[in-house]
């Protein structure tokens, strides 16, 4: 196989937050699709097959929580793994990501090895 | 987003009554009404209670341009009420309507640049990037000189490789050093550097 394996969509309203992830997601081996807000987000994953997404929370147009409601509620995408990265640490911020349907949590800035410890743990099932 | 209403706010012809209609359970008449009070300085408690409560998108759009519209301090008042609000929509609204009053909403975003809360912090930097502020190169300059939290650096520094200039490489050095362990600020930072020298490059001598 020449391709990436896996495929992460990254969605966040900052360019530089995007790139960072990328390039954490990509030393993983992983292939990485970006949106800059809830809408594009859903466009993309709607296009084209993930395996995982990292949603910011605070995004023009549609926030994260908003989008993560949306594909959940989706028979295509709805079962695909979701990490929120927030900048908000309290509980409250936590409790409201795992209520919209996240399956994990992270409060930026994501470290490497918080990445690489997610991707090892959300990866599906390796086809070969 | 923002259209200018030329609704008036009582059609003596249909008795349209908006400040009946803004409380009324049909959305379509909350946000006739909405469009009808859009730059009426009278209306602002109306619309303000409505952007605080109202569930349904097209009526909070319409609350949203209605406020921006009458445009007054009471109006950038009751937006940075809501950046500190629990509601991400909220949050978001606050972000563009303050980015759409940048007259009446400068002096109070630079406040927000030294405020407790992070968030805030970075909401503020984030409005920073359509107002057309001549200060806002120094703002972003001090806030970098003095701030100590990786995720409100990390868009100050965005900000500043877009408005700033080869005079910020050394602040942006500065950076790199004082959060040497930070992988993300320290990404940031190159990233803003080269984007600054690359700007640099492509200008005409």
């Amino acid at each position: 196989m020449t391709g990436h394996p896996f495929k992460a969509l990254i969605v966040d309203d900052a360019t530089t937050v995007r790139m960072y992830h990328r390039s954490l997601v990509e030393e993983a081996g992983w292939a990485t699709v970006e949106a800059e807000n809830g809408v594009e987000a859903m466009e993309k994953v709607l296009d084209q097959p993930v395996d995982l997404m990292f949603v910011d929370v605070n995004m023009p147009i549609m926030d994260g929580y908003a989008f993560i409601k949306t594909a959940r509620a989706s028979e295509k995408v709805g079962q695909i793994p979701i990490v929120m990265i927030s900048t908000e640490a309290q509980k409250i911020d936590r409790d409201k990501a795992f209520e919209a349907g996240a399956n994990h949590y992270l409060v930026k800035p994501a470290s490497p090895q918080d990445i690489a410890n997610l991707l090892t743990l959300l990866s599906p099932e390796d086809p070969s | 987003m923002f259209v200018k209403s030329t609704t008036p706010k009582m059609d003596q012809g249909t008795g349209f009554d908006a400040y009946a209609m803004i409380k009324d359970t049909n959305a379509d008449n909350r946000r006739a009404a909405a469009i009808a009070l859009s730059g009426q300085k009278e209306a602002f408690a109306e619309l303000a209670d409505l952007s605080r409560s109202e569930t349904e998108t097209p009526v909070r759009d319409a609350v949203l341009n209605a406020l921006i519209a009458i445009g007054s301090a009471k109006v950038v008042d009751l937006y940075i009420e809501h950046l500190r609000a629990d509601d991400a929509t909220l949050r978001r609204e606050a972000v563009y309507a303050l980015q759409h009053l940048p007259k009446k909403a400068a002096k109070k975003i630079r406040k927000l640049m030294s405020d407790q809360d992070p968030d805030v912090r970075i909401m503020a930097v984030d409005i920073l990037q359509l107002l057309t502020i001549s200060d806002a190169v120094e703002w972003i300059r001090d806030l970098l000189a003095n701030e100590d939290n990786a995720n409100v650096v990390g868009v100050a520094v965005d900000r500043l490789s877009e408005i700033g200039g080869p005079q910020d490489v050394g602040i942006l050095k500065q950076v790199k050093d004082r959060f040497s362990s930070d992988a993300y600020v320290q990404f940031a930072a190159t990233h803003a550097i080269d984007r600054i020298i690359a700007l640099e490059a492509e200008e005409p001598s």
